[in-house]
């Protein structure tokens, strides 16, 4: 197996492993809205919440560089170029995942100066981390985008799906750069740092994971290139007309100029219309190869990434998109259970997908099936899902009781947290939580365990083949 | 707006894009599996759409411009599926040519 592929293996283990972190640090955060005392002067709930939501980004990001990893060598029939500075910046991107996490977990804070930015936490939410670690996360992007720049340049060939992504590189690592510049005005600070979190999530890594969900589709269901790449273009058109402006309605109440309102909720409210020709793709080619192919779970996940995206970024977005709603919906548990769903829909299950793929290649198995894979995806699915509606419940009480009814006094918002109707999702959201930390146990052993049994016969057939 | 208008708006706008999502659903499935009564059942999703749109712009505190793009969607949901199904057959078509 090439060196790409060992360090793709390599950032998909780091990936499934801070799902996991993700996962037990989401339940903490769920138990503190149950019992606010809990963990009261060893944990503070912000903490459990910034291990939450940054090791959410890391592992995607982990993820899709580990996917990325996977297929190019397969695109370009080389290694890349730099791998080996890939290599060492994969450990250096892990020893300071451990190390930054070690400082939330155990440091936590520090007094207003330069020096807590630069060895602590920065403060802003999803890039918490502190200035060396972020300095360390640009390398690893900056090297990141040369290994497969530098790859397409060396081969003196490009496919359209590699010109993409390759393009696609300059803004992820640019972007990124806005995680270090120091903004007193906040609202000036909060306009720059959603060109981060916004076109981050939805510019560039909707596009890297079309690229990624490009390849494997090639892979997994042996679609033609030319089908492939024609849609990757479509798909990357609708994303960017509908989804960089669609940075708008970020813009709505931070003290930006009143016409975001108009841009940013007229660009959201288009943002379905691409997903809905997804469903359609979906179950064209789940009806072409009736559902038949050697890798049943990375094709469910394939799937599931689909609909989620379309129910998760589509239909809760949509709910919550308008300005004369956002203005109650806005930063209510109901933007999360919006949150939560996009996210696990349109990417999470990408890279799910991405780690059957791997396995299969890895331990050599003629198909992958079995029951494991049902049981973590019915529990994952299942699971998150429960906890996104129950989220919905909570955060439609809130909206109601706490903003519309009682119009954001500090009153209002204790009568919110009161409300039976929000209790009621906290709780169920936390039975949920449970069942998708169930699901994540499964899926861990069903990744470790898969196939094992398999290789012998694998191996004995090939001499003949 | 009030706090029920407020509830009421929003959940059409989560039920209009659902529905466009089973009409997309059924419609694909209909096509593929040249079923009448999935046909049918993707036109009534179809339908479900329309009424909930017609909802929103009847019933609802929304601003003109937005209840405009609401009905335009509601539009441009009709037409995606069937573009879409076109559009894969003939790249589908097209590769089998190239096979």
């Amino acid at each position: 197996m090439s060196r790409s592929k060992n360090l793709a293996v390599k950032y998909l283990t780091a990936a499934v492993l801070l799902f996991g972190v993700m996962t037990l640090s989401g339940l903490m955060s769920a138990v503190y809205y149950i019992n606010p005392d809990f963990l009261y002067g060893l944990l503070h709930f912000s903490v459990a919440k910034i291990l939450h939501i940054d090791t959410m980004i890391i592992w995607l990001l982990m993820g899709f560089m580990g996917a990325v990893y996977w297929f190019l060598p397969d695109e370009f029939e080389r290694e890349p170029t730099g791998i080996l500075a890939a290599e060492i910046l994969f450990w250096v991107f892990v020893v300071t995942v451990l190390v930054v996490a070690g400082i939330f977990t155990f440091v936590q804070w520090g007094p207003g100066t330069e020096t807590t930015l630069w060895l602590f936490q920065q403060g802003r939410k999803y890039i918490e981390a502190p200035r060396w670690a972020a300095i360390g996360v640009a390398l690893v992007m900056l090297v990141f985008a040369w290994n497969v720049v530098g790859t397409a340049l060396r081969a003196r060939r490009i496919t359209g799906v590699m010109a993409v992504m390759s393009v696609n590189m300059a803004p992820l690592v640019l972007l990124y750069l806005i995680a270090f510049p120091k903004i007193d005005n906040m609202a000036v600070d909060l306009y720059w740092w959603w060109w981060l979190v916004h076109l981050w999530v939805e510019a560039t890594w909707e596009i890297l994971i079309g690229c990624i969900m490009a390849l494997a589709m090639m892979q997994l269901l042996g679609t033609s290139r030319r089908i492939v790449e024609g849609w990757l273009y479509i798909e990357v058109s609708l994303v960017l007309g509908t989804g960089i402006l669609g940075l708008g309605h970020h813009y709505f109440w931070i003290g930006t100029p009143d016409y975001w309102l108009g841009i940013g909720g007229f660009f959201s409210a288009l943002e379905p219309l691409p997903l809905l020709g997804m469903v359609v793709h979906a179950v064209y080619d789940a009806g072409v190869h009736r559902m038949k192919t050697s890798n049943r779970p990375a094709l469910y996940w394939t799937l599931a990434e689909a609909f989620g995206n379309f129910l998760g970024g589509g239909m809760f977005g949509f709910m919550i998109t308008l300005p004369q709603l956002n203005l109650f919906a806005h930063g209510t548990q109901w933007t999360v259970s919006h949150g939560h769903f996009a996210f696990w829909g349109a990417y999470a299950c990408g890279v799910l997908s991405v780690c059957y793929i791997a396995l299969q290649e890895r331990r050599r198995l003629v198909t992958v099936n079995g029951p494991g894979w049902v049981w973590a995806f019915v529990l994952l699915n299942g699971g998150l899902i429960g906890m996104v509606g129950s989220l919905l419940v909570a955060g439609m009480a809130q909206a109601f009781f706490e903003r519309a009814i009682g119009g954001s006094t500090l009153d209002a918002f204790i009568a919110g947290q009161e409300n039976p109707w929000f209790k009621l999702g906290m709780y169920s959201r936390f039975g949920f939580g449970l069942m998708f930390a169930a699901g994540y146990l499964v899926l861990v052993w069903n990744l470790l365990a898969l196939g094992r049994r398999e290789v012998a016969v694998v191996v004995q057939a090939m001499p003949a083949e | 707006m009030s706090p029920a208008l407020f509830l009421l708006t929003s959940s059409l706008l989560g039920i209009m894009v659902l529905a466009a999502g089973t009409y997309a659903l059924l419609y694909g499935a209909a096509r593929f599996r040249r079923s009448r009564a999935l046909l049918i059942g993707a036109g009534l999703a179809y339908a479900m759409v329309v009424l909930d749109a017609a909802g929103i712009v009847l019933t609802t505190p929304l601003a003109p411009a937005w209840k405009l793009l609401i009905a335009a969607s509601a539009l441009g949901y009709f037409a995606i599926p069937p573009l879409t199904w076109r559009y894969l057959q003939y790249t589908h078509r097209e590769e089998e040519v190239h096979l």
